[in-house]
């Protein structure tokens, strides 16, 4: 009847839909074998084997300088950004019961950039100081957007067009900061506010890798509450939901998720927006899909920078080019299918 | 657990949202097993009423009694293994199965460590099958009718497993057969479950026919209540509902039957019976 299977001892009972497992096993392994592939591949490649030798401690010095020091880092940021993106989408998604209502449309991601920008470029504060700066505009920006939408409780859709206004007069700030700001400050914000992973080190997997682990905890107990409250609040609430609670802890866990990954790599559009609604569509499942999305997350992203580093050689392009052009697209494409559905 | 025969009171209750009180200092005791009918003019505050009963609405004053505690110093969940609604909205997840939703009904009884179990499974295989939605489970809801929908949302309210069920004008957007339908499954819970219901009803005649305690609302307040049989009188419905009718046997039931005096001179004309 329902596609699922049930773990159970005496004690407890876990429940999993066998096809949603089969998509995050799949997705999973894609993830790492994409890695390798970045990894191995490009104007410089190795063979396969060369990589394994750098990962057993055997690897010349320019292979390890490449592959290890320089390749490896971007790569398993690029994996741990992926996966905060598409988890935050599917949070906030799952939220406002909207496919719009991602960090990257309702203006989440544009306060975050905000608040880096302003430890950036007018208190000067060091590299250390830009990701508490972005969490605190991501969650300045979540806090101000749903105070202004809520009155009984959040309206989804209210959310999703207060949140698109909060982004756009946030974007303008952005601009006005940076036209602000001094020619080399400016000319270094330009670039980190399109998204880019190109750098990254073992510093920034430290950083996205620590808050991940605590989003990804909470998100733990957050996935069966956030199933229910996607009816409306009278209903989940006489199943005995916290509607409050549940809407506030996953409100809070989004915002760390978004904000710390614009915090690494700057704003890097359209994986938060698409990466539940590709695992949605893979897993064929209601409800959230916490993991997969961000399973699908990490792909996108893994496969997006492996393009924008190679595809334009000798060039690199920063990758938030490349996803803010195939996200548009997509943006379009889902603007309009919404709007037929009568919900845009 | 308390031997009170009624589990569910208000108690000088007054609701509202923001700075409007919308019931007033209301009394009401429901009884054990009784299927009791809410009924009143639009605005009276019956779906007010319903909901601070369902503890989706904090009273300003006065408290809602479960089980003699007052129903907002229960956590949530423990009110859900006593109490259901089933509310009007209709909001249901994007691409949701009938069997999934159903079983989201089943909240109240797992938590993290216990997600299913086969007192989970037998409850909601009991729901689809009372409410004659077990054929549908494979199905999208948002492929249903508007009748199949109400029965889904019945089976999901079943799959809770509460004595008490709350039921929010659970005939409205039915055609009468879906009507008849939903209140005979009503009066079923009832007799082979226990269960006590208690609805807001918008059809008068119907609410004569299936309740067995009616509570007539004017203004945020109860006016009249009691065995339907005795309370709908003319007078009752002209000060409720400012309507003037004659209130004749159901030849059916025997119940109440509600019939409206002739209020317009532009009725189409009729040639008198033969």
């Amino acid at each position: 009847m329902i596609d699922a299977m049930v773990v159970a001892t005496a004690g407890w009972s876990i429940r999993v839909r066998r096809r949603s497992l089969l998509v995050c096993v799949t997705l999973t392994v894609a993830v790492l074998a994409g890695i390798l592939v970045t990894l191995s591949a490009g104007v410089n490649s190795f063979p396969v084997s060369r990589v394994f030798a750098v990962f057993a401690g055997h690897g010349l010095p320019a292979e390890n300088l490449i592959i290890g020091e320089l390749r490896l880092p971007r790569a398993v940021t690029a994996m741990l950004v992926g996966v905060a993106l598409g988890v935050a989408g599917a949070l906030f998604q799952s939220l406002t019961r909207n496919p719009l209502g991602s960090p990257d449309v309702v203006g989440f991601n544009s306060g975050a950039s905000t608040g880096a920008l302003v430890v950036m470029l007018v208190l000067h504060a060091g590299a250390g100081a830009v990701p508490v700066g972005a969490i605190a505009g991501g969650a300045i920006t979540a806090a101000v957007v749903f105070l202004l939408s809520s009155r009984h409780g959040v309206s989804p859709l209210r959310l999703v067009l207060v949140g698109i206004g909060a982004g756009a007069l946030l974007n303008s700030l952005n601009s006005l900061l940076i036209v602000h700001s001094q020619l080399y400050d400016a000319q270094s914000a330009s670039v980190w506010l399109v998204g880019n992973l190109a750098g990254s080190g073992w510093d920034e997997v430290r950083l996205i890798g620590g808050t991940l682990l605590v989003g990804l905890v909470l998100c733990v107990g957050l996935s069966r509450p956030l199933s229910l409250g996607e009816f409306a609040d009278d209903r989940s609430m006489s199943l005995g939901l916290h509607v409050g609670r549940t809407r506030t802890v996953a409100v809070a866990t989004g915002v760390l998720l978004a904000s710390a990954a614009v915090a690494i790599s700057g704003p890097i559009q359209f994986i938060a927006l698409s990466a539940p609604q590709v695992a949605r569509r893979l897993t064929g499942a209601p409800g959230p899909n916490l993991a997969a999305s961000g399973i699908t997350g990490a792909l996108l992203l893994v496969v997006a920078d492996f393009a924008a580093r190679e595809a334009f050689q000798p060039r690199q392009l920063p990758v938030g080019v490349l996803t803010g052009l195939v996200g548009g697209v997509y943006l379009a494409w889902l603007l309009g299918s919404e709007w037929r559905k009568g919900r845009a | 657990m308390t031997d009170t025969s009624q589990r569910l009171r208000a108690e000088q209750v007054t609701l509202g949202y923001d700075g409007r009180r919308i019931v007033h200092d209301l009394d009401l005791a429901v009884p054990d097993g009784s299927f009791t009918a809410i009924v009143g003019a639009n605005g009276s505050g019956k779906s007010t009423l319903l909901r601070g009963l369902a503890r989706l609405l904090k009273p300003q004053n006065g408290a809602v009694v479960l089980d003699g505690k007052a129903i907002h110093d229960y956590p949530p969940k423990e009110v859900a293994r006593r109490l259901g609604l089933l509310p009007q909205s209709q909001a249901a997840p994007d691409a949701i199965s009938v069997a999934d939703l159903v079983a989201r009904g089943r909240y109240p009884h797992q938590s993290l460590l216990r997600q299913w179990s086969p007192a989970d499974q037998a409850a909601v295989d009991a729901a689809l099958e009372l409410t004659g939605t077990a054929d549908l489970a494979a199905r999208p809801f948002d492929e249903l009718s508007g009748g199949q929908r109400q029965r889904v949302w019945l089976a999901m309210a079943l799959a809770q497993r509460t004595d008490i069920l709350l039921l929010d004008e659970p005939t409205t957007y039915l055609d009468i057969a879906h009507q008849i339908e939903v209140l005979d499954l009503c009066l079923r819970l009832r007799a082979e479950r226990g269960c006590t219901l208690v609805a807001v009803l918008h059809d008068l005649n119907l609410a004569a026919r299936y309740a067995t305690h009616l509570v007539a609302m004017k203004d945020g307040g109860i006016v009249a209540e009691g065995d339907p049989v005795t309370v709908i009188t003319p007078d009752l419905i002209e000060v409720v509902f400012g309507l003037s009718c004659r209130v004749i046997a159901d030849p059916e039931s025997g119940t109440p039957l509600v019939i409206p005096r002739l209020t317009s001179r532009h009725l189409p004309e009729r040639k008198p019976a033969p």
